[in-house]
């Protein structure tokens, strides 16, 4: 009966016991709303759906077997490599070159760095159907201003089946690479000036004093910026959807896209989620890659 | 020096342009009638400014044809619902995240790692791949179209990531002030409240901020659970509006209200933002 007498019930977590009483049920909302979907997912990609009742008849790896065999999903992965690897190298590059220009000492810096966050607060979606405008055919504002400047003799089409893989990455390192530039700035300004000074003193140049002072320390972010950023361009959809559609013919159909069009537009349920789940996989793969990195110390 | 000075503002210009010229141009459309903007080549500078756009779009003016009446009335809705269900989003997702930030950045428990790459392992799923199943779950609950829906599929997505970001956070303020709470008596959640939610009160308003941006922002989710129905919200109706040809200066204006919250919120809460480093390598390194 002791326990029930006030002074000696003590209600009292250990810090374990508090920890789980709160991260167990945020864990379970997470595998609710993530981890029982892509189960589903699993599920639906074993098998056939039929779009009228919903109704799933299981086929086992057919699905999987098919996509493998498929020269159409060939072209997507193939092209999403390819969107990812320049995507990858032009977010680390232009990261870096954004992260110097702030970390100059110069009047109006503070306004620069609101001005380089901007295109990351905006609306992927929204910036990239302002981007089609911009360099829209008939009446694109780069046309006009090309044309203005007579740099063009008539309007020209920006968004041909060449070229519409690489406007893509544009718009994408527009919205992108702020969020790079901060991490690399972060990281340029834990630099303490004093090595600069004697790196100076030393008689280094600006390309010395970048390789053997500056580029020590950020090394870990720019591997930061090179995984994330591959991660995002592997995830990426949006940008797809509002600037090119895909299109022109299927020259900028990624996976992710590719998954959209299968499920929404073929209501091709099984073999689109076996797409996902390919995707899945690879960005599991690229997520680990972030993790160890991440959990690594730093040296 | 001189010459380092003048490449420097050149680069600085250089990006502003750069950075700028899109949410410019969206600005320019919007004031722009449609004439002006589909003849070759385009006023860059409108020569006869309105703001007719956004006085058909807040009901103001009505236009002739019903239909360009009709999509300005769902941007007007659009705006209301991103507003509503960011608004709630982020409240219930920042008040969860504190919580779960606070105890990743505080406490030792075992199975911490896991938890932790559970969480991380959550935030990278492509939203595209789970597309199909959420959309057939929230058919089966009857979710689809309706607010409820599209707050819970933001917050299944914006839990990682905040808590991501605020246990980098708490990580980094000083743990005496908590012992001191907690020798004097205070319960962990007392403490909690009391000692930590205070110190940490500019890294939580940044998280509050980056959650109501970007569910405000999400597209695809809001596409799929709410297009045509009453809850629809802005990206969606932006996108409808899209589809109809030369209604140039609506979308300008459409898309310009879409941007002015998050970069309003963006630019004053600049130096908290960037205190938060958004998702914080350096302090995830030292969690481990």
């Amino acid at each position: 009966m002791a326990s029930l007498n006030p002074k000696n019930f003590s209600f009292s977590f250990t810090d374990t016991q508090f920890a789980y009483a709160i991260i167990v049920p945020i864990l379970l909302i997470e595998a609710a709303l993530t981890g029982y979907p892509i189960l589903y997912s699993l599920y639906i990609s074993l098998g056939e759906v039929d779009p009228a009742t919903g109704a799933v008849k299981l086929v086992g790896f057919t699905n999987y077997l098919s996509a493998l065999k498929d020269p159409v999903v060939h072209e997507s992965i193939l092209r999403t490599f390819y969107f990812c690897s320049i995507a990858t190298i032009g977010a680390v590059s232009l990261s870096l070159f954004l992260a110097l220009i702030m970390n100059e000492n110069f009047t109006g810096r503070r306004v620069f760095r609101v001005i380089v966050l901007l295109p990351w607060a905006t609306s992927e979606f929204v910036s990239s159907l302002i981007w089609r405008t911009i360099l829209s055919e008939t009446y694109g504002v780069l046309n006009s201003i090309l044309l203005s400047l007579k740099l063009i003799n008539t309007y020209k089409v920006w968004l041909t089946e060449k070229y519409a893989m690489l406007w893509v990455v544009v718009v994408w390192l527009w919205h992108f690479a702020p969020l790079g530039a901060f991490f690399i700035l972060s990281a340029l300004q834990s630099i303490p000036q004093e090595l600069y000074n004697a790196a100076k003193v030393d008689g280094a140049g600006v390309w010395k004093r970048f390789r053997n002072v500056t580029l020590p320390y950020i090394k870990y972010s720019l591997l930061i910026v090179l995984v994330l950023s591959t991660m995002e361009a592997f995830r990426a959809f949006d940008v797809f959807y509002a600037l090119t559609g895909g299109g022109p013919g299927m020259s900028t159909e990624v996976l992710t896209f590719q998954i959209y069009r299968l499920q929404f537009q073929q209501l091709n349920f099984g073999y689109a989620s076996a797409i996902s789940y390919i995707l899945l996989l690879i960005s599991f793969a690229l997520a680990m890659m972030y993790f160890v990195l991440l959990t690594r110390r730093r040296r | 020096m001189i010459i380092k000075k003048i490449a420097i503002y050149l680069l600085v210009i250089t990006v502003s342009i750069w950075s700028l010229f899109p949410i410019f141009w969206a600005f320019i459309m919007s004031i722009s009638t449609n004439v002006e903007l589909t003849s070759v080549p385009a006023h860059i500078i409108p020569e006869k400014p309105t703001s007719h756009f956004y006085k058909l779009i807040f009901g103001l003016v009505r236009e002739e044809l019903s239909v360009i009446s009709g999509q300005a009335e769902f941007i007007k809705r659009g705006l209301i619902n991103s507003a509503f269900v960011a608004f709630i989003t982020c409240i219930t997702t920042t008040l969860i995240a504190s919580l779960g930030g606070y105890v990743f950045g505080r406490y030792n428990f075992p199975g911490k790692t896991q938890s932790f790459f559970i969480i991380l392992m959550s935030r990278m799923i492509p939203a595209i791949s789970i597309i199909v199943p959420f959309y057939y779950i929230f058919w089966k609950y009857r979710l689809l179209g309706t607010y409820q829906g599209l707050i819970i599929a933001h917050m299944a997505a914006l839990i990682p990531l905040l808590m991501w970001v605020l246990m980098g956070f708490f990580s980094t303020l000083p743990i005496e002030t908590e012992r001191a709470a907690r020798v004097d008596g205070c319960g962990r959640l007392r403490a909690f409240r009391k000692v930590m939610l205070p110190m940490a009160a500019p890294g939580i308003a940044a998280a509050t901020i980056l959650a109501f941006t970007t569910s405000w922002n999400e597209f695809l989710f809001a596409f799929l659970l709410t297009t045509g129905s009453k809850a629809q919200t802005l990206p969606p109706s932006i996108a409808g509006l899209f589809t109809m040809v030369a209604q140039y200066a609506l979308l300008g204006a459409s898309c310009t209200l879409s941007m002015i919250p998050p970069i309003v919120l963006s630019t004053i809460f600049e130096r908290y933002i960037l205190r938060l480093r958004l998702v914080d390598p350096v302090t995830v390194r030292e969690f481990s």
